[in-house]
């Protein structure tokens, strides 16, 4: 069981084809708050490779916050990965 | 077929993913001088999930690790080497055992990921004065070494002189590596052209470069790929030449002759070899001969 | 002696009789720095006047209080070519009862000509002006160059009002738009923002991916067999069209090929290849930026055309007649190479022809140029979202992963065989469909944004005929 003990953000600001990722220790379960501009298009998919990747990680417990300017699926979970191991360091 | 090496940074998402479409013969992802530390961590995850998705199958994917000397080019191979980069880039070589460190580790990760062991080319990057006097212990000391790549900026740093467009601070160093490389058997490439704005510079400095006989030429600038690949590619009259010593070598050969001439020249033992090579490179390049003019 | 002079624009209001349910015009050669549209508005506002119809060349962001407008009544319905974001998203979301119509660049001035569009008054924006009315857009310090957009107002219009902010000497050399057609003269302090008229020089994009498509562009500008003495040239202000200048330069003076003319909005780049010999004339409709419009002043070969000799149907002939090639872009294209430019992917509008279907059904070879997709977004669809260029005049797709040639076009002047002549010239042809698989491969399917049922504005084609609805975008 993977745990959140510290925040952390990866990806570059402002930037298409990328997202900004921050993950801090949550309140009890996961909190998702998710922005994109191509929500209407991609919003599901992207929701779910999110948690798909903090399960790899067994993380049920943090809050994490995505702005997405058009992250492909490969690009959003490198992300997602990043930040998740940074945010289970010491 | 390399003429070009075109340097994108690993940690920029966009460029990594239109990396193929620059037109270079080789993609140089550059976990190195452009990725800050900070950053090495998510970069290195990046580039390993674009290289695994994205199709790089039309250039030769080179990954450039941090050096030795850095506390990141351990975590960088373990990321990379799974993927079976053609080849990858070792910054900073100044001796053979410092190529021997990587190889070692590269044949391990093979081994680990079960590939082929030897698999992946390394290109030492010598960028320093003491590196350039062991380039040639260096391009020996595995057969995992396929080509060398001279880096200008830190070795002008090294030598304590400024690093100018017209370059008389690299010769010695461009010189003595391509005479190292080739005394090796292996391939070399060119500094890149530092000024990415000026887009005319690098016309002299890449035909300059090929001058001197190195293979290829590195870039930092896209808009610098197209100058380089052509600086780097057999003009038609070479192409064409080429051919008419091959013709002419075989008409020889059918009459008997012990000695063939063309235009008055005779056809010795290196002019058929470059004519051949040539023609080597205008085939892979599709560059056709000229029609014959008829009288 | 007539006196045109009026001293307001609550004044000319007054004079030249507005009242509710007329028809005003205007023209964009100011673009986003334009005063004349929200002055004449906020003034007819005050008046009262309401049902207006606005009969605009195009709509941009400066321009948003037409919003407030529309709320309110003053203004019910809207002809126009081109319709930038803000007011766009305001249309698509519903606020409009009438939908608007969207023209052509070449479409507008033939209905205006042939009496299909009455104007009732023309609002014409003058950089200079004298008290006749004898006026141009190539002096003063709103300089905008070309006038050619506001011409067939002027000629058709019942009341034509010139507005200007430099007053000159009767009477002016060079007017662009003749007395024998205005009816009053307004001076006023400024019609426009500079800055947002114009910029200096338009600047050529540095992204990689577009230079090699613009490459790829020339490449088949010359396996066409188009790169020729005598060939004509059109390309767009934007992204990768522009960059086609830049590399069509270096390869005509390379072969030594003079062309004839380049056409359309002009930039300092078309200005650069006339004068460095590449073409030999510049019929200009729209004046991009200063050194395009200082380069109509001065040059003789640098001709400035009407809206309706740049690309009406309707005419004898037009600019587009004997057009060669031209270089376009699009927000989404599909699989019949249909081409959208009026509204992003969710539905809102953010565009519009412009000359884009003009120059499409005209030129011999129309080109489109675009990347597989933007940030996610897949450029080539199944369906564009609306049908701004029918599939039937473009000719070829050029992207960062290959071009696509389509075999369905039904030009009659259109090059023979083109697909075989770039594959013989090594181009890496790729179908459509491919071409899109790729980018889905990489993107993933995108889901289509939701569509209302409420028509919100018509597209009509060059010929005036209509070639789609755009419907609301449902609000959420």
């Amino acid at each position: 069981m993977g745990r959140i003990i510290r925040t952390a953000k990866v990806g570059n600001e402002n930037q298409n084809a990328d997202c900004v990722i921050t993950i801090e220790p949550g309140t009890g379960g996961i909190e998702l708050d998710f922005t994109s501009t191509v929500e209407i298009q991609y919003g599901d998919a992207m929701k779910e490779a999110i948690y798909d990747e903090l399960s790899k990680y067994g993380i049920d417990d943090a809050r994490v916050t995505v702005v997405d300017r058009g992250a492909i699926d490969p690009v959003l979970r490198a992300r997602m990965e990043a930040v998740i191991k940074r945010g289970m360091e010491g | 077929m390399r003429r070009s090496m075109l340097f994108i940074p690993a940690a920029n998402p966009k460029q990594v993913m239109f990396a193929a479409t620059m037109g270079a013969d080789t993609i140089i992802f550059d976990l190195e001088d452009s990725v800050s530390p900070a950053e090495k961590d998510s970069a290195r995850i990046l580039l390993r999930n674009l290289l695994k998705t994205m199709d790089y199958s039309k250039i030769e994917v080179c990954v450039r690790v941090n050096s030795l000397d850095s506390p990141f080019w351990r975590e960088d191979l373990e990321e990379i080497v799974p993927l079976a980069p053609g080849l990858i880039m070792t910054p900073k070589i100044e001796t053979p055992e410092d190529v021997l460190v990587f190889d070692k580790a590269i044949s391990e990760l093979e081994e680990k990921a079960g590939l082929e062991k030897g698999g992946i080319g390394l290109v030492p990057l010598i960028e320093t004065a003491k590196g350039i006097e062991n380039s040639y212990l260096a391009a020996t000391a595995s057969p995992r070494v396929k080509a060398m790549l001279l880096g200008g900026e830190d070795y002008t740093a090294n030598l304590r002189c400024k690093r100018t467009k017209e370059g008389n601070e690299i010769d010695y160093a461009r010189k003595r590596i391509v005479n190292a490389a080739r005394a090796a058997g292996i391939e070399i490439y060119d500094t890149p052209f530092t000024d990415a704005h000026d887009d005319l510079g690098i016309i002299p400095d890449a035909e300059y470069a090929r001058s001197l006989g190195f293979t290829g030429k590195s870039a930092i600038s896209p808009r610098h790929v197209d100058a380089i690949n052509a600086a780097f590619s057999p003009s038609q009259a070479e192409v064409d030449y080429a051919y008419d010593v091959r013709d002419a070598l075989a008409e020889g050969k059918a009459k008997g002759l012990g000695v063939v001439a063309l235009r008055g020249k005779m056809i010795d033992k290196p002019v058929e070899i470059r004519a051949m090579q040539t023609i080597a490179i205008a085939e892979e390049l599709g560059i056709e001969r000229s029609p014959k003019e008829d009288d | 002696m007539i006196n045109k002079i009026v001293d307001s624009i609550p004044e000319v209001i007054k004079k030249a009789g507005l009242r509710d349910g007329m028809t005003i015009s205007f023209h964009h050669h100011l673009r986003n720095g334009d005063y004349l549209l929200n002055m004449v508005l906020e003034e007819a506002a005050k008046q009262g006047i309401k049902d207006l119809t606005l009969h605009a060349s195009s709509i941009f962001e400066c321009h948003e209080p037409l919003i407030e407008h529309i709320k309110n009544g003053v203004v019910t319905k809207i002809l126009c070519n081109y319709m930038s974001k803000t007011v766009g998203t305001a249309i698509a979301s519903g606020i409009m009862k009438e939908p608007v119509v969207f023209r052509s660049h070449g479409s507008r001035p033939g209905d205006i000509c042939n009496g299909k569009t009455h104007i009732d008054i023309a609002f014409i924006g003058a950089p200079a002006s004298d008290d006749m009315g004898n006026c141009t857009g190539r002096r003063g310090k709103t300089r905008f160059g070309s006038m050619g957009y506001a011409m067939a107002d002027a000629e058709h219009a019942d009341t034509v009002v010139i507005i200007t902010d430099n007053l000159v000497e009767y009477p002016m050399p060079g007017a662009s738009i003749t007395e024998d057609y205005v009816d009053y003269v307004v001076p006023v302090e400024s019609i426009g923002d500079p800055e947002g008229i114009m910029s200096g020089t338009t600047s050529i994009t540095r992204d990689p991916v577009r230079l090699r498509m613009a490459q790829m562009a020339v490449r088949c500008i010359e396996a066409a067999g188009l790169l020729e003495d005598g060939m004509s040239f059109q390309t767009g202000a934007g992204g990768a069209t522009l960059a086609v200048s830049v590399y069509l330069k270096e390869r005509m003076l390379q072969k030594g090929v003079v062309g004839s003319f380049i056409v359309g909005g002009i930039t300092s780049y078309s200005v650069d290849l006339q004068k460095s010999g590449c073409f030999k004339a510049l019929l200009d409709v729209q004046s991009f930026d200063t050194d395009a419009a200082a380069d109509l002043e001065t040059n003789p070969a640098h001709i400035e055309v009407s809206g309706r000799r740049y690309a009406s149907a309707v005419a004898k002939s037009s600019c587009m007649t004997g057009l060669d090639c031209a270089m376009l872009g699009a927000t989404e294209i599909d699989v019949d190479f249909n081409v959208n430019v009026h509204t992003d992917s969710t539905g809102y509008i953010m565009g519009g022809s412009g000359g884009h279907t003009d120059i499409a059904e005209q030129c011999r070879m129309a080109v489109i140029i675009a990347p597989l997709f933007r940030n996610r977004l897949p450029i080539i669809l199944d369906h564009v979202r609306v049908v701004s260029t029918q599939g039937k005049y473009v000719d070829v797709l050029i992207t960062e992963k290959g071009v696509a040639v389509n075999e369905n076009v039904i030009k009659e002047n259109r090059v023979p065989d083109l697909k075989q002549k770039f594959i013989d010239a090594g181009i890496p042809v790729v179908d459509i469909h491919e071409l899109k698989a790729m980018a889905e491969q990489i993107c993933g399917v995108p889901k289509t944004a939701p569509k209302g049922d409420r028509i919100v504005a018509e597209v009509l084609g060059h010929r005036g005929e209509h070639v789609d609805y755009i419907y609301n975008v449902p609000q959420r």
